[in-house]
């Protein structure tokens, strides 16, 4: 069996790679998709696993440099030099302003990452093509609403599960 | 339909990635299953996702179509049937929140239909205890034992408690594993007070050390590096009896968030040589690590239960332990048989002072073998099986 295992936050790292392993060791081609990084040391990844490391957590929206000349650096900078008479305003400044431009590129970046992990899954959804899609993790349902339903309609005979277990029946 | 069929359902479970997780209910099963036609568990694992409403509707919407297909039986603990579920929970702290949710979740496994079994027996009221009432059989009977040791948070929240309440109602009985917890639930429920009862997580005691340890100086502590299980204050204390005598070592089996303070004042106080840091540990390793040293020590603040004290002396290992509630509750009339309690304060002198006593009168003045057989007629796998057996099929409530 082709299995797709899906853990994009690669929150549960700890099952991914033992359930990634048993599969392999039962006989299965297992691919992983997963976010990479740190969570992953020590894990001890079965080398007979294909993977996708999605490395979402590396990317950032960029904030145009116009916004944070003006509504940032330049204010802040100038607050800071007339020193404490002008703390007050700093605060409100930092308030009013700069708390909102930093909420705007969070969800930004968020949605940044949200559509490359989309790009990245669909992509391999369709190379893959899998027998067995096993959504490892919160977020691997959570982004599963986009692609899943549309699989599922295609290929109804895609197995679907929330981890891999030996001796599951069928 | 099989009259001794039972349907075990909780939150906890032990799994890959947190393999220590619920390995009480897991002892329940293996202890529990050997007497009935068939146990399923279903394992209700919480997986938090976006709170966002429109994205939350769609993630119903999934689960709705994934559940009844994704959920495959695999055999565990005891010949049991173990039905991983995952509950794709939103991230708020509401708990009640998250009860409908382990309950709208189970529902969707079992694709309408209610659980088969007669008997259920949940974990955890709020989140196991309420996805069984709500999934039973009409005329099942279903019961929970609640271990939580944020109980006290949970009932903080008015609809929590009522929730909470309104589980307790519809119970057939409701068990605590520790005095701590009965208290906790008796003052918030008096009108509940006679359908709450005590039911022990079971113990294994199918091996011991050949011999008592002649002297207190392989200190073993088993627990979690967070901040009730006060490794500090033990590390502390230990310092200050190692002071007199060298020879002493002290073995951490766990990990936590703590670690890297741990390691960093076990260095402070000269200790690097003397203090072992395990990491996390199986739980099948625990009989012959408590076996492999003198002493079982715990500082904990608060405990529930206090399940390792038990396997310590299951192990033949004396201990020295707080006076947290579930510990004091487990050793009462073995007290001194089983080793010292000492009182939860912050001088570690508390801690130093039971030690030099204990190191005064054992093993003349300590009774390994009678706190032994005390706790074993409670506690062991035996005892435990059968107390739930009766309760379930024997009209023990």
């Amino acid at each position: 069996m082709k299995l797709l295992y899906l853990a994009p936050l690669a929150s549960r790292p700890g099952a991914a790679a033992a359930e990634t392993r048993l599969a392999a060791e039962d006989g299965h081609r297992v691919l992983l998709l997963a976010e990479g990084g740190p969570k992953w040391e020590g894990r001890d990844l079965d080398p007979r696993i294909e993977t996708v490391w999605l490395d979402t957590f590396s990317m950032n929206a960029a904030e145009p440099l116009l916004i944070s000349l003006c509504r940032r650096r330049i204010p802040l900078g100038v607050l800071r030099r007339l020193g404490r008479p002008a703390e007050p305003l700093a605060r409100r400044w930092r308030r009013s302003v700069v708390k909102p431009l930093d909420r705007d590129l969070s969800r930004r970046t968020a949605a940044m990452r949200e559509a490359h992990r989309l790009a990245r899954i669909g992509d391999t959804v369709r190379e893959f093509a899998p027998d067995l899609l096993v959504l490892g993790e919160g977020a691997a349902i959570e982004l599963g609403v986009h692609f899943v339903p549309e699989l599922l309609d295609h290929r109804p005979e895609t197995v679907t599960a929330y981890a891999y277990e030996r001796g599951a029946a069928a | 339909m099989t009259a001794r069929r039972v349907a075990v359902v909780t939150p906890w479970y032990p799994d890959p990635h947190l393999p220590f997780r619920g390995s009480f209910v897991r002892a329940m099963v293996e202890a529990t299953a050997p007497g009935t036609d068939r146990l399923d568990v279903y394992h209700l694992n919480g997986w938090p996702v976006t709170r966002d409403r429109e994205r939350l509707a769609a993630v119903e919407a999934l689960q709705e179509r994934l559940l009844p297909r994704s959920v495959r039986p695999v055999p565990t603990a005891g010949g049991a049937v173990l039905h991983r579920i995952a509950a794709a929970v939103e991230r708020v702290r509401d708990h009640a929140v998250h009860a409908r949710r382990h309950a709208w979740t189970l529902r969707g496994a079992l694709a309408g239909e209610p659980l088969a079994a007669p008997v259920v027996h949940a974990h955890v009221p709020m989140l196991g205890g309420y996805a069984a009432l709500e999934n039973a059989r009409p005329d099942a009977k279903v019961y929970a034992t609640e271990h939580s040791s944020f109980l006290a948070e949970v009932l903080a929240d008015t609809g929590s408690r009522d929730l909470y309440d309104e589980i307790l109602d519809r119970l057939d009985g409701c068990f605590v594993v520790g005095e701590p917890l009965f208290a906790l639930l008796g003052e918030a429920f008096p009108h509940h007070a006679a359908k709450i009862g005590y039911l022990a997580n079971p113990v294994d005691f199918t091996s011991r050390r050949p011999e008592p340890p002649a002297e207190l100086r392989r200190w073993l502590s088993v627990a979690a590096f967070n901040e009730r299980k006060r490794i500090d204050y033990l590390l502390r204390a230990f310092a200050d009896c190692r002071a007199e005598d060298p020879e002493l070592t002290l073995t951490l089996a766990g990990d936590g968030e703590l670690r890297p303070e741990l390691e960093a004042l076990t260095a402070e106080l000269g200790l690097a040589g003397a203090v072992e840091f395990l990491g996390a540990v199986e739980p099948d390793r625990i009989p012959a690590l408590m076996a492999e040293h003198d002493l079982f020590v715990h500082a904990s603040r608060h405990e529930t239960f206090g399940v390792v004290v038990v396997e310590a002396l299951a192990a033949g290992t004396p201990v020295l332990a707080t006076r947290s509630g579930g510990s004091d509750q487990v050793l009462d009339g073995v007290e001194d048989d089983a080793g010292a309690l000492f009182d939860v304060v912050d001088d570690p002198a508390a801690l130093v002072d039971a030690y030099l006593a204990l190191r005064e009168r054992h093993p003349h003045k300590t009774d390994l073998d009678r706190a032994r057989a005390h706790l074993s007629a409670k506690y062991s796998y035996a005892a435990v099986a059968d107390r739930h057996h009766r309760i379930w099929f024997g009209g023990e409530r």
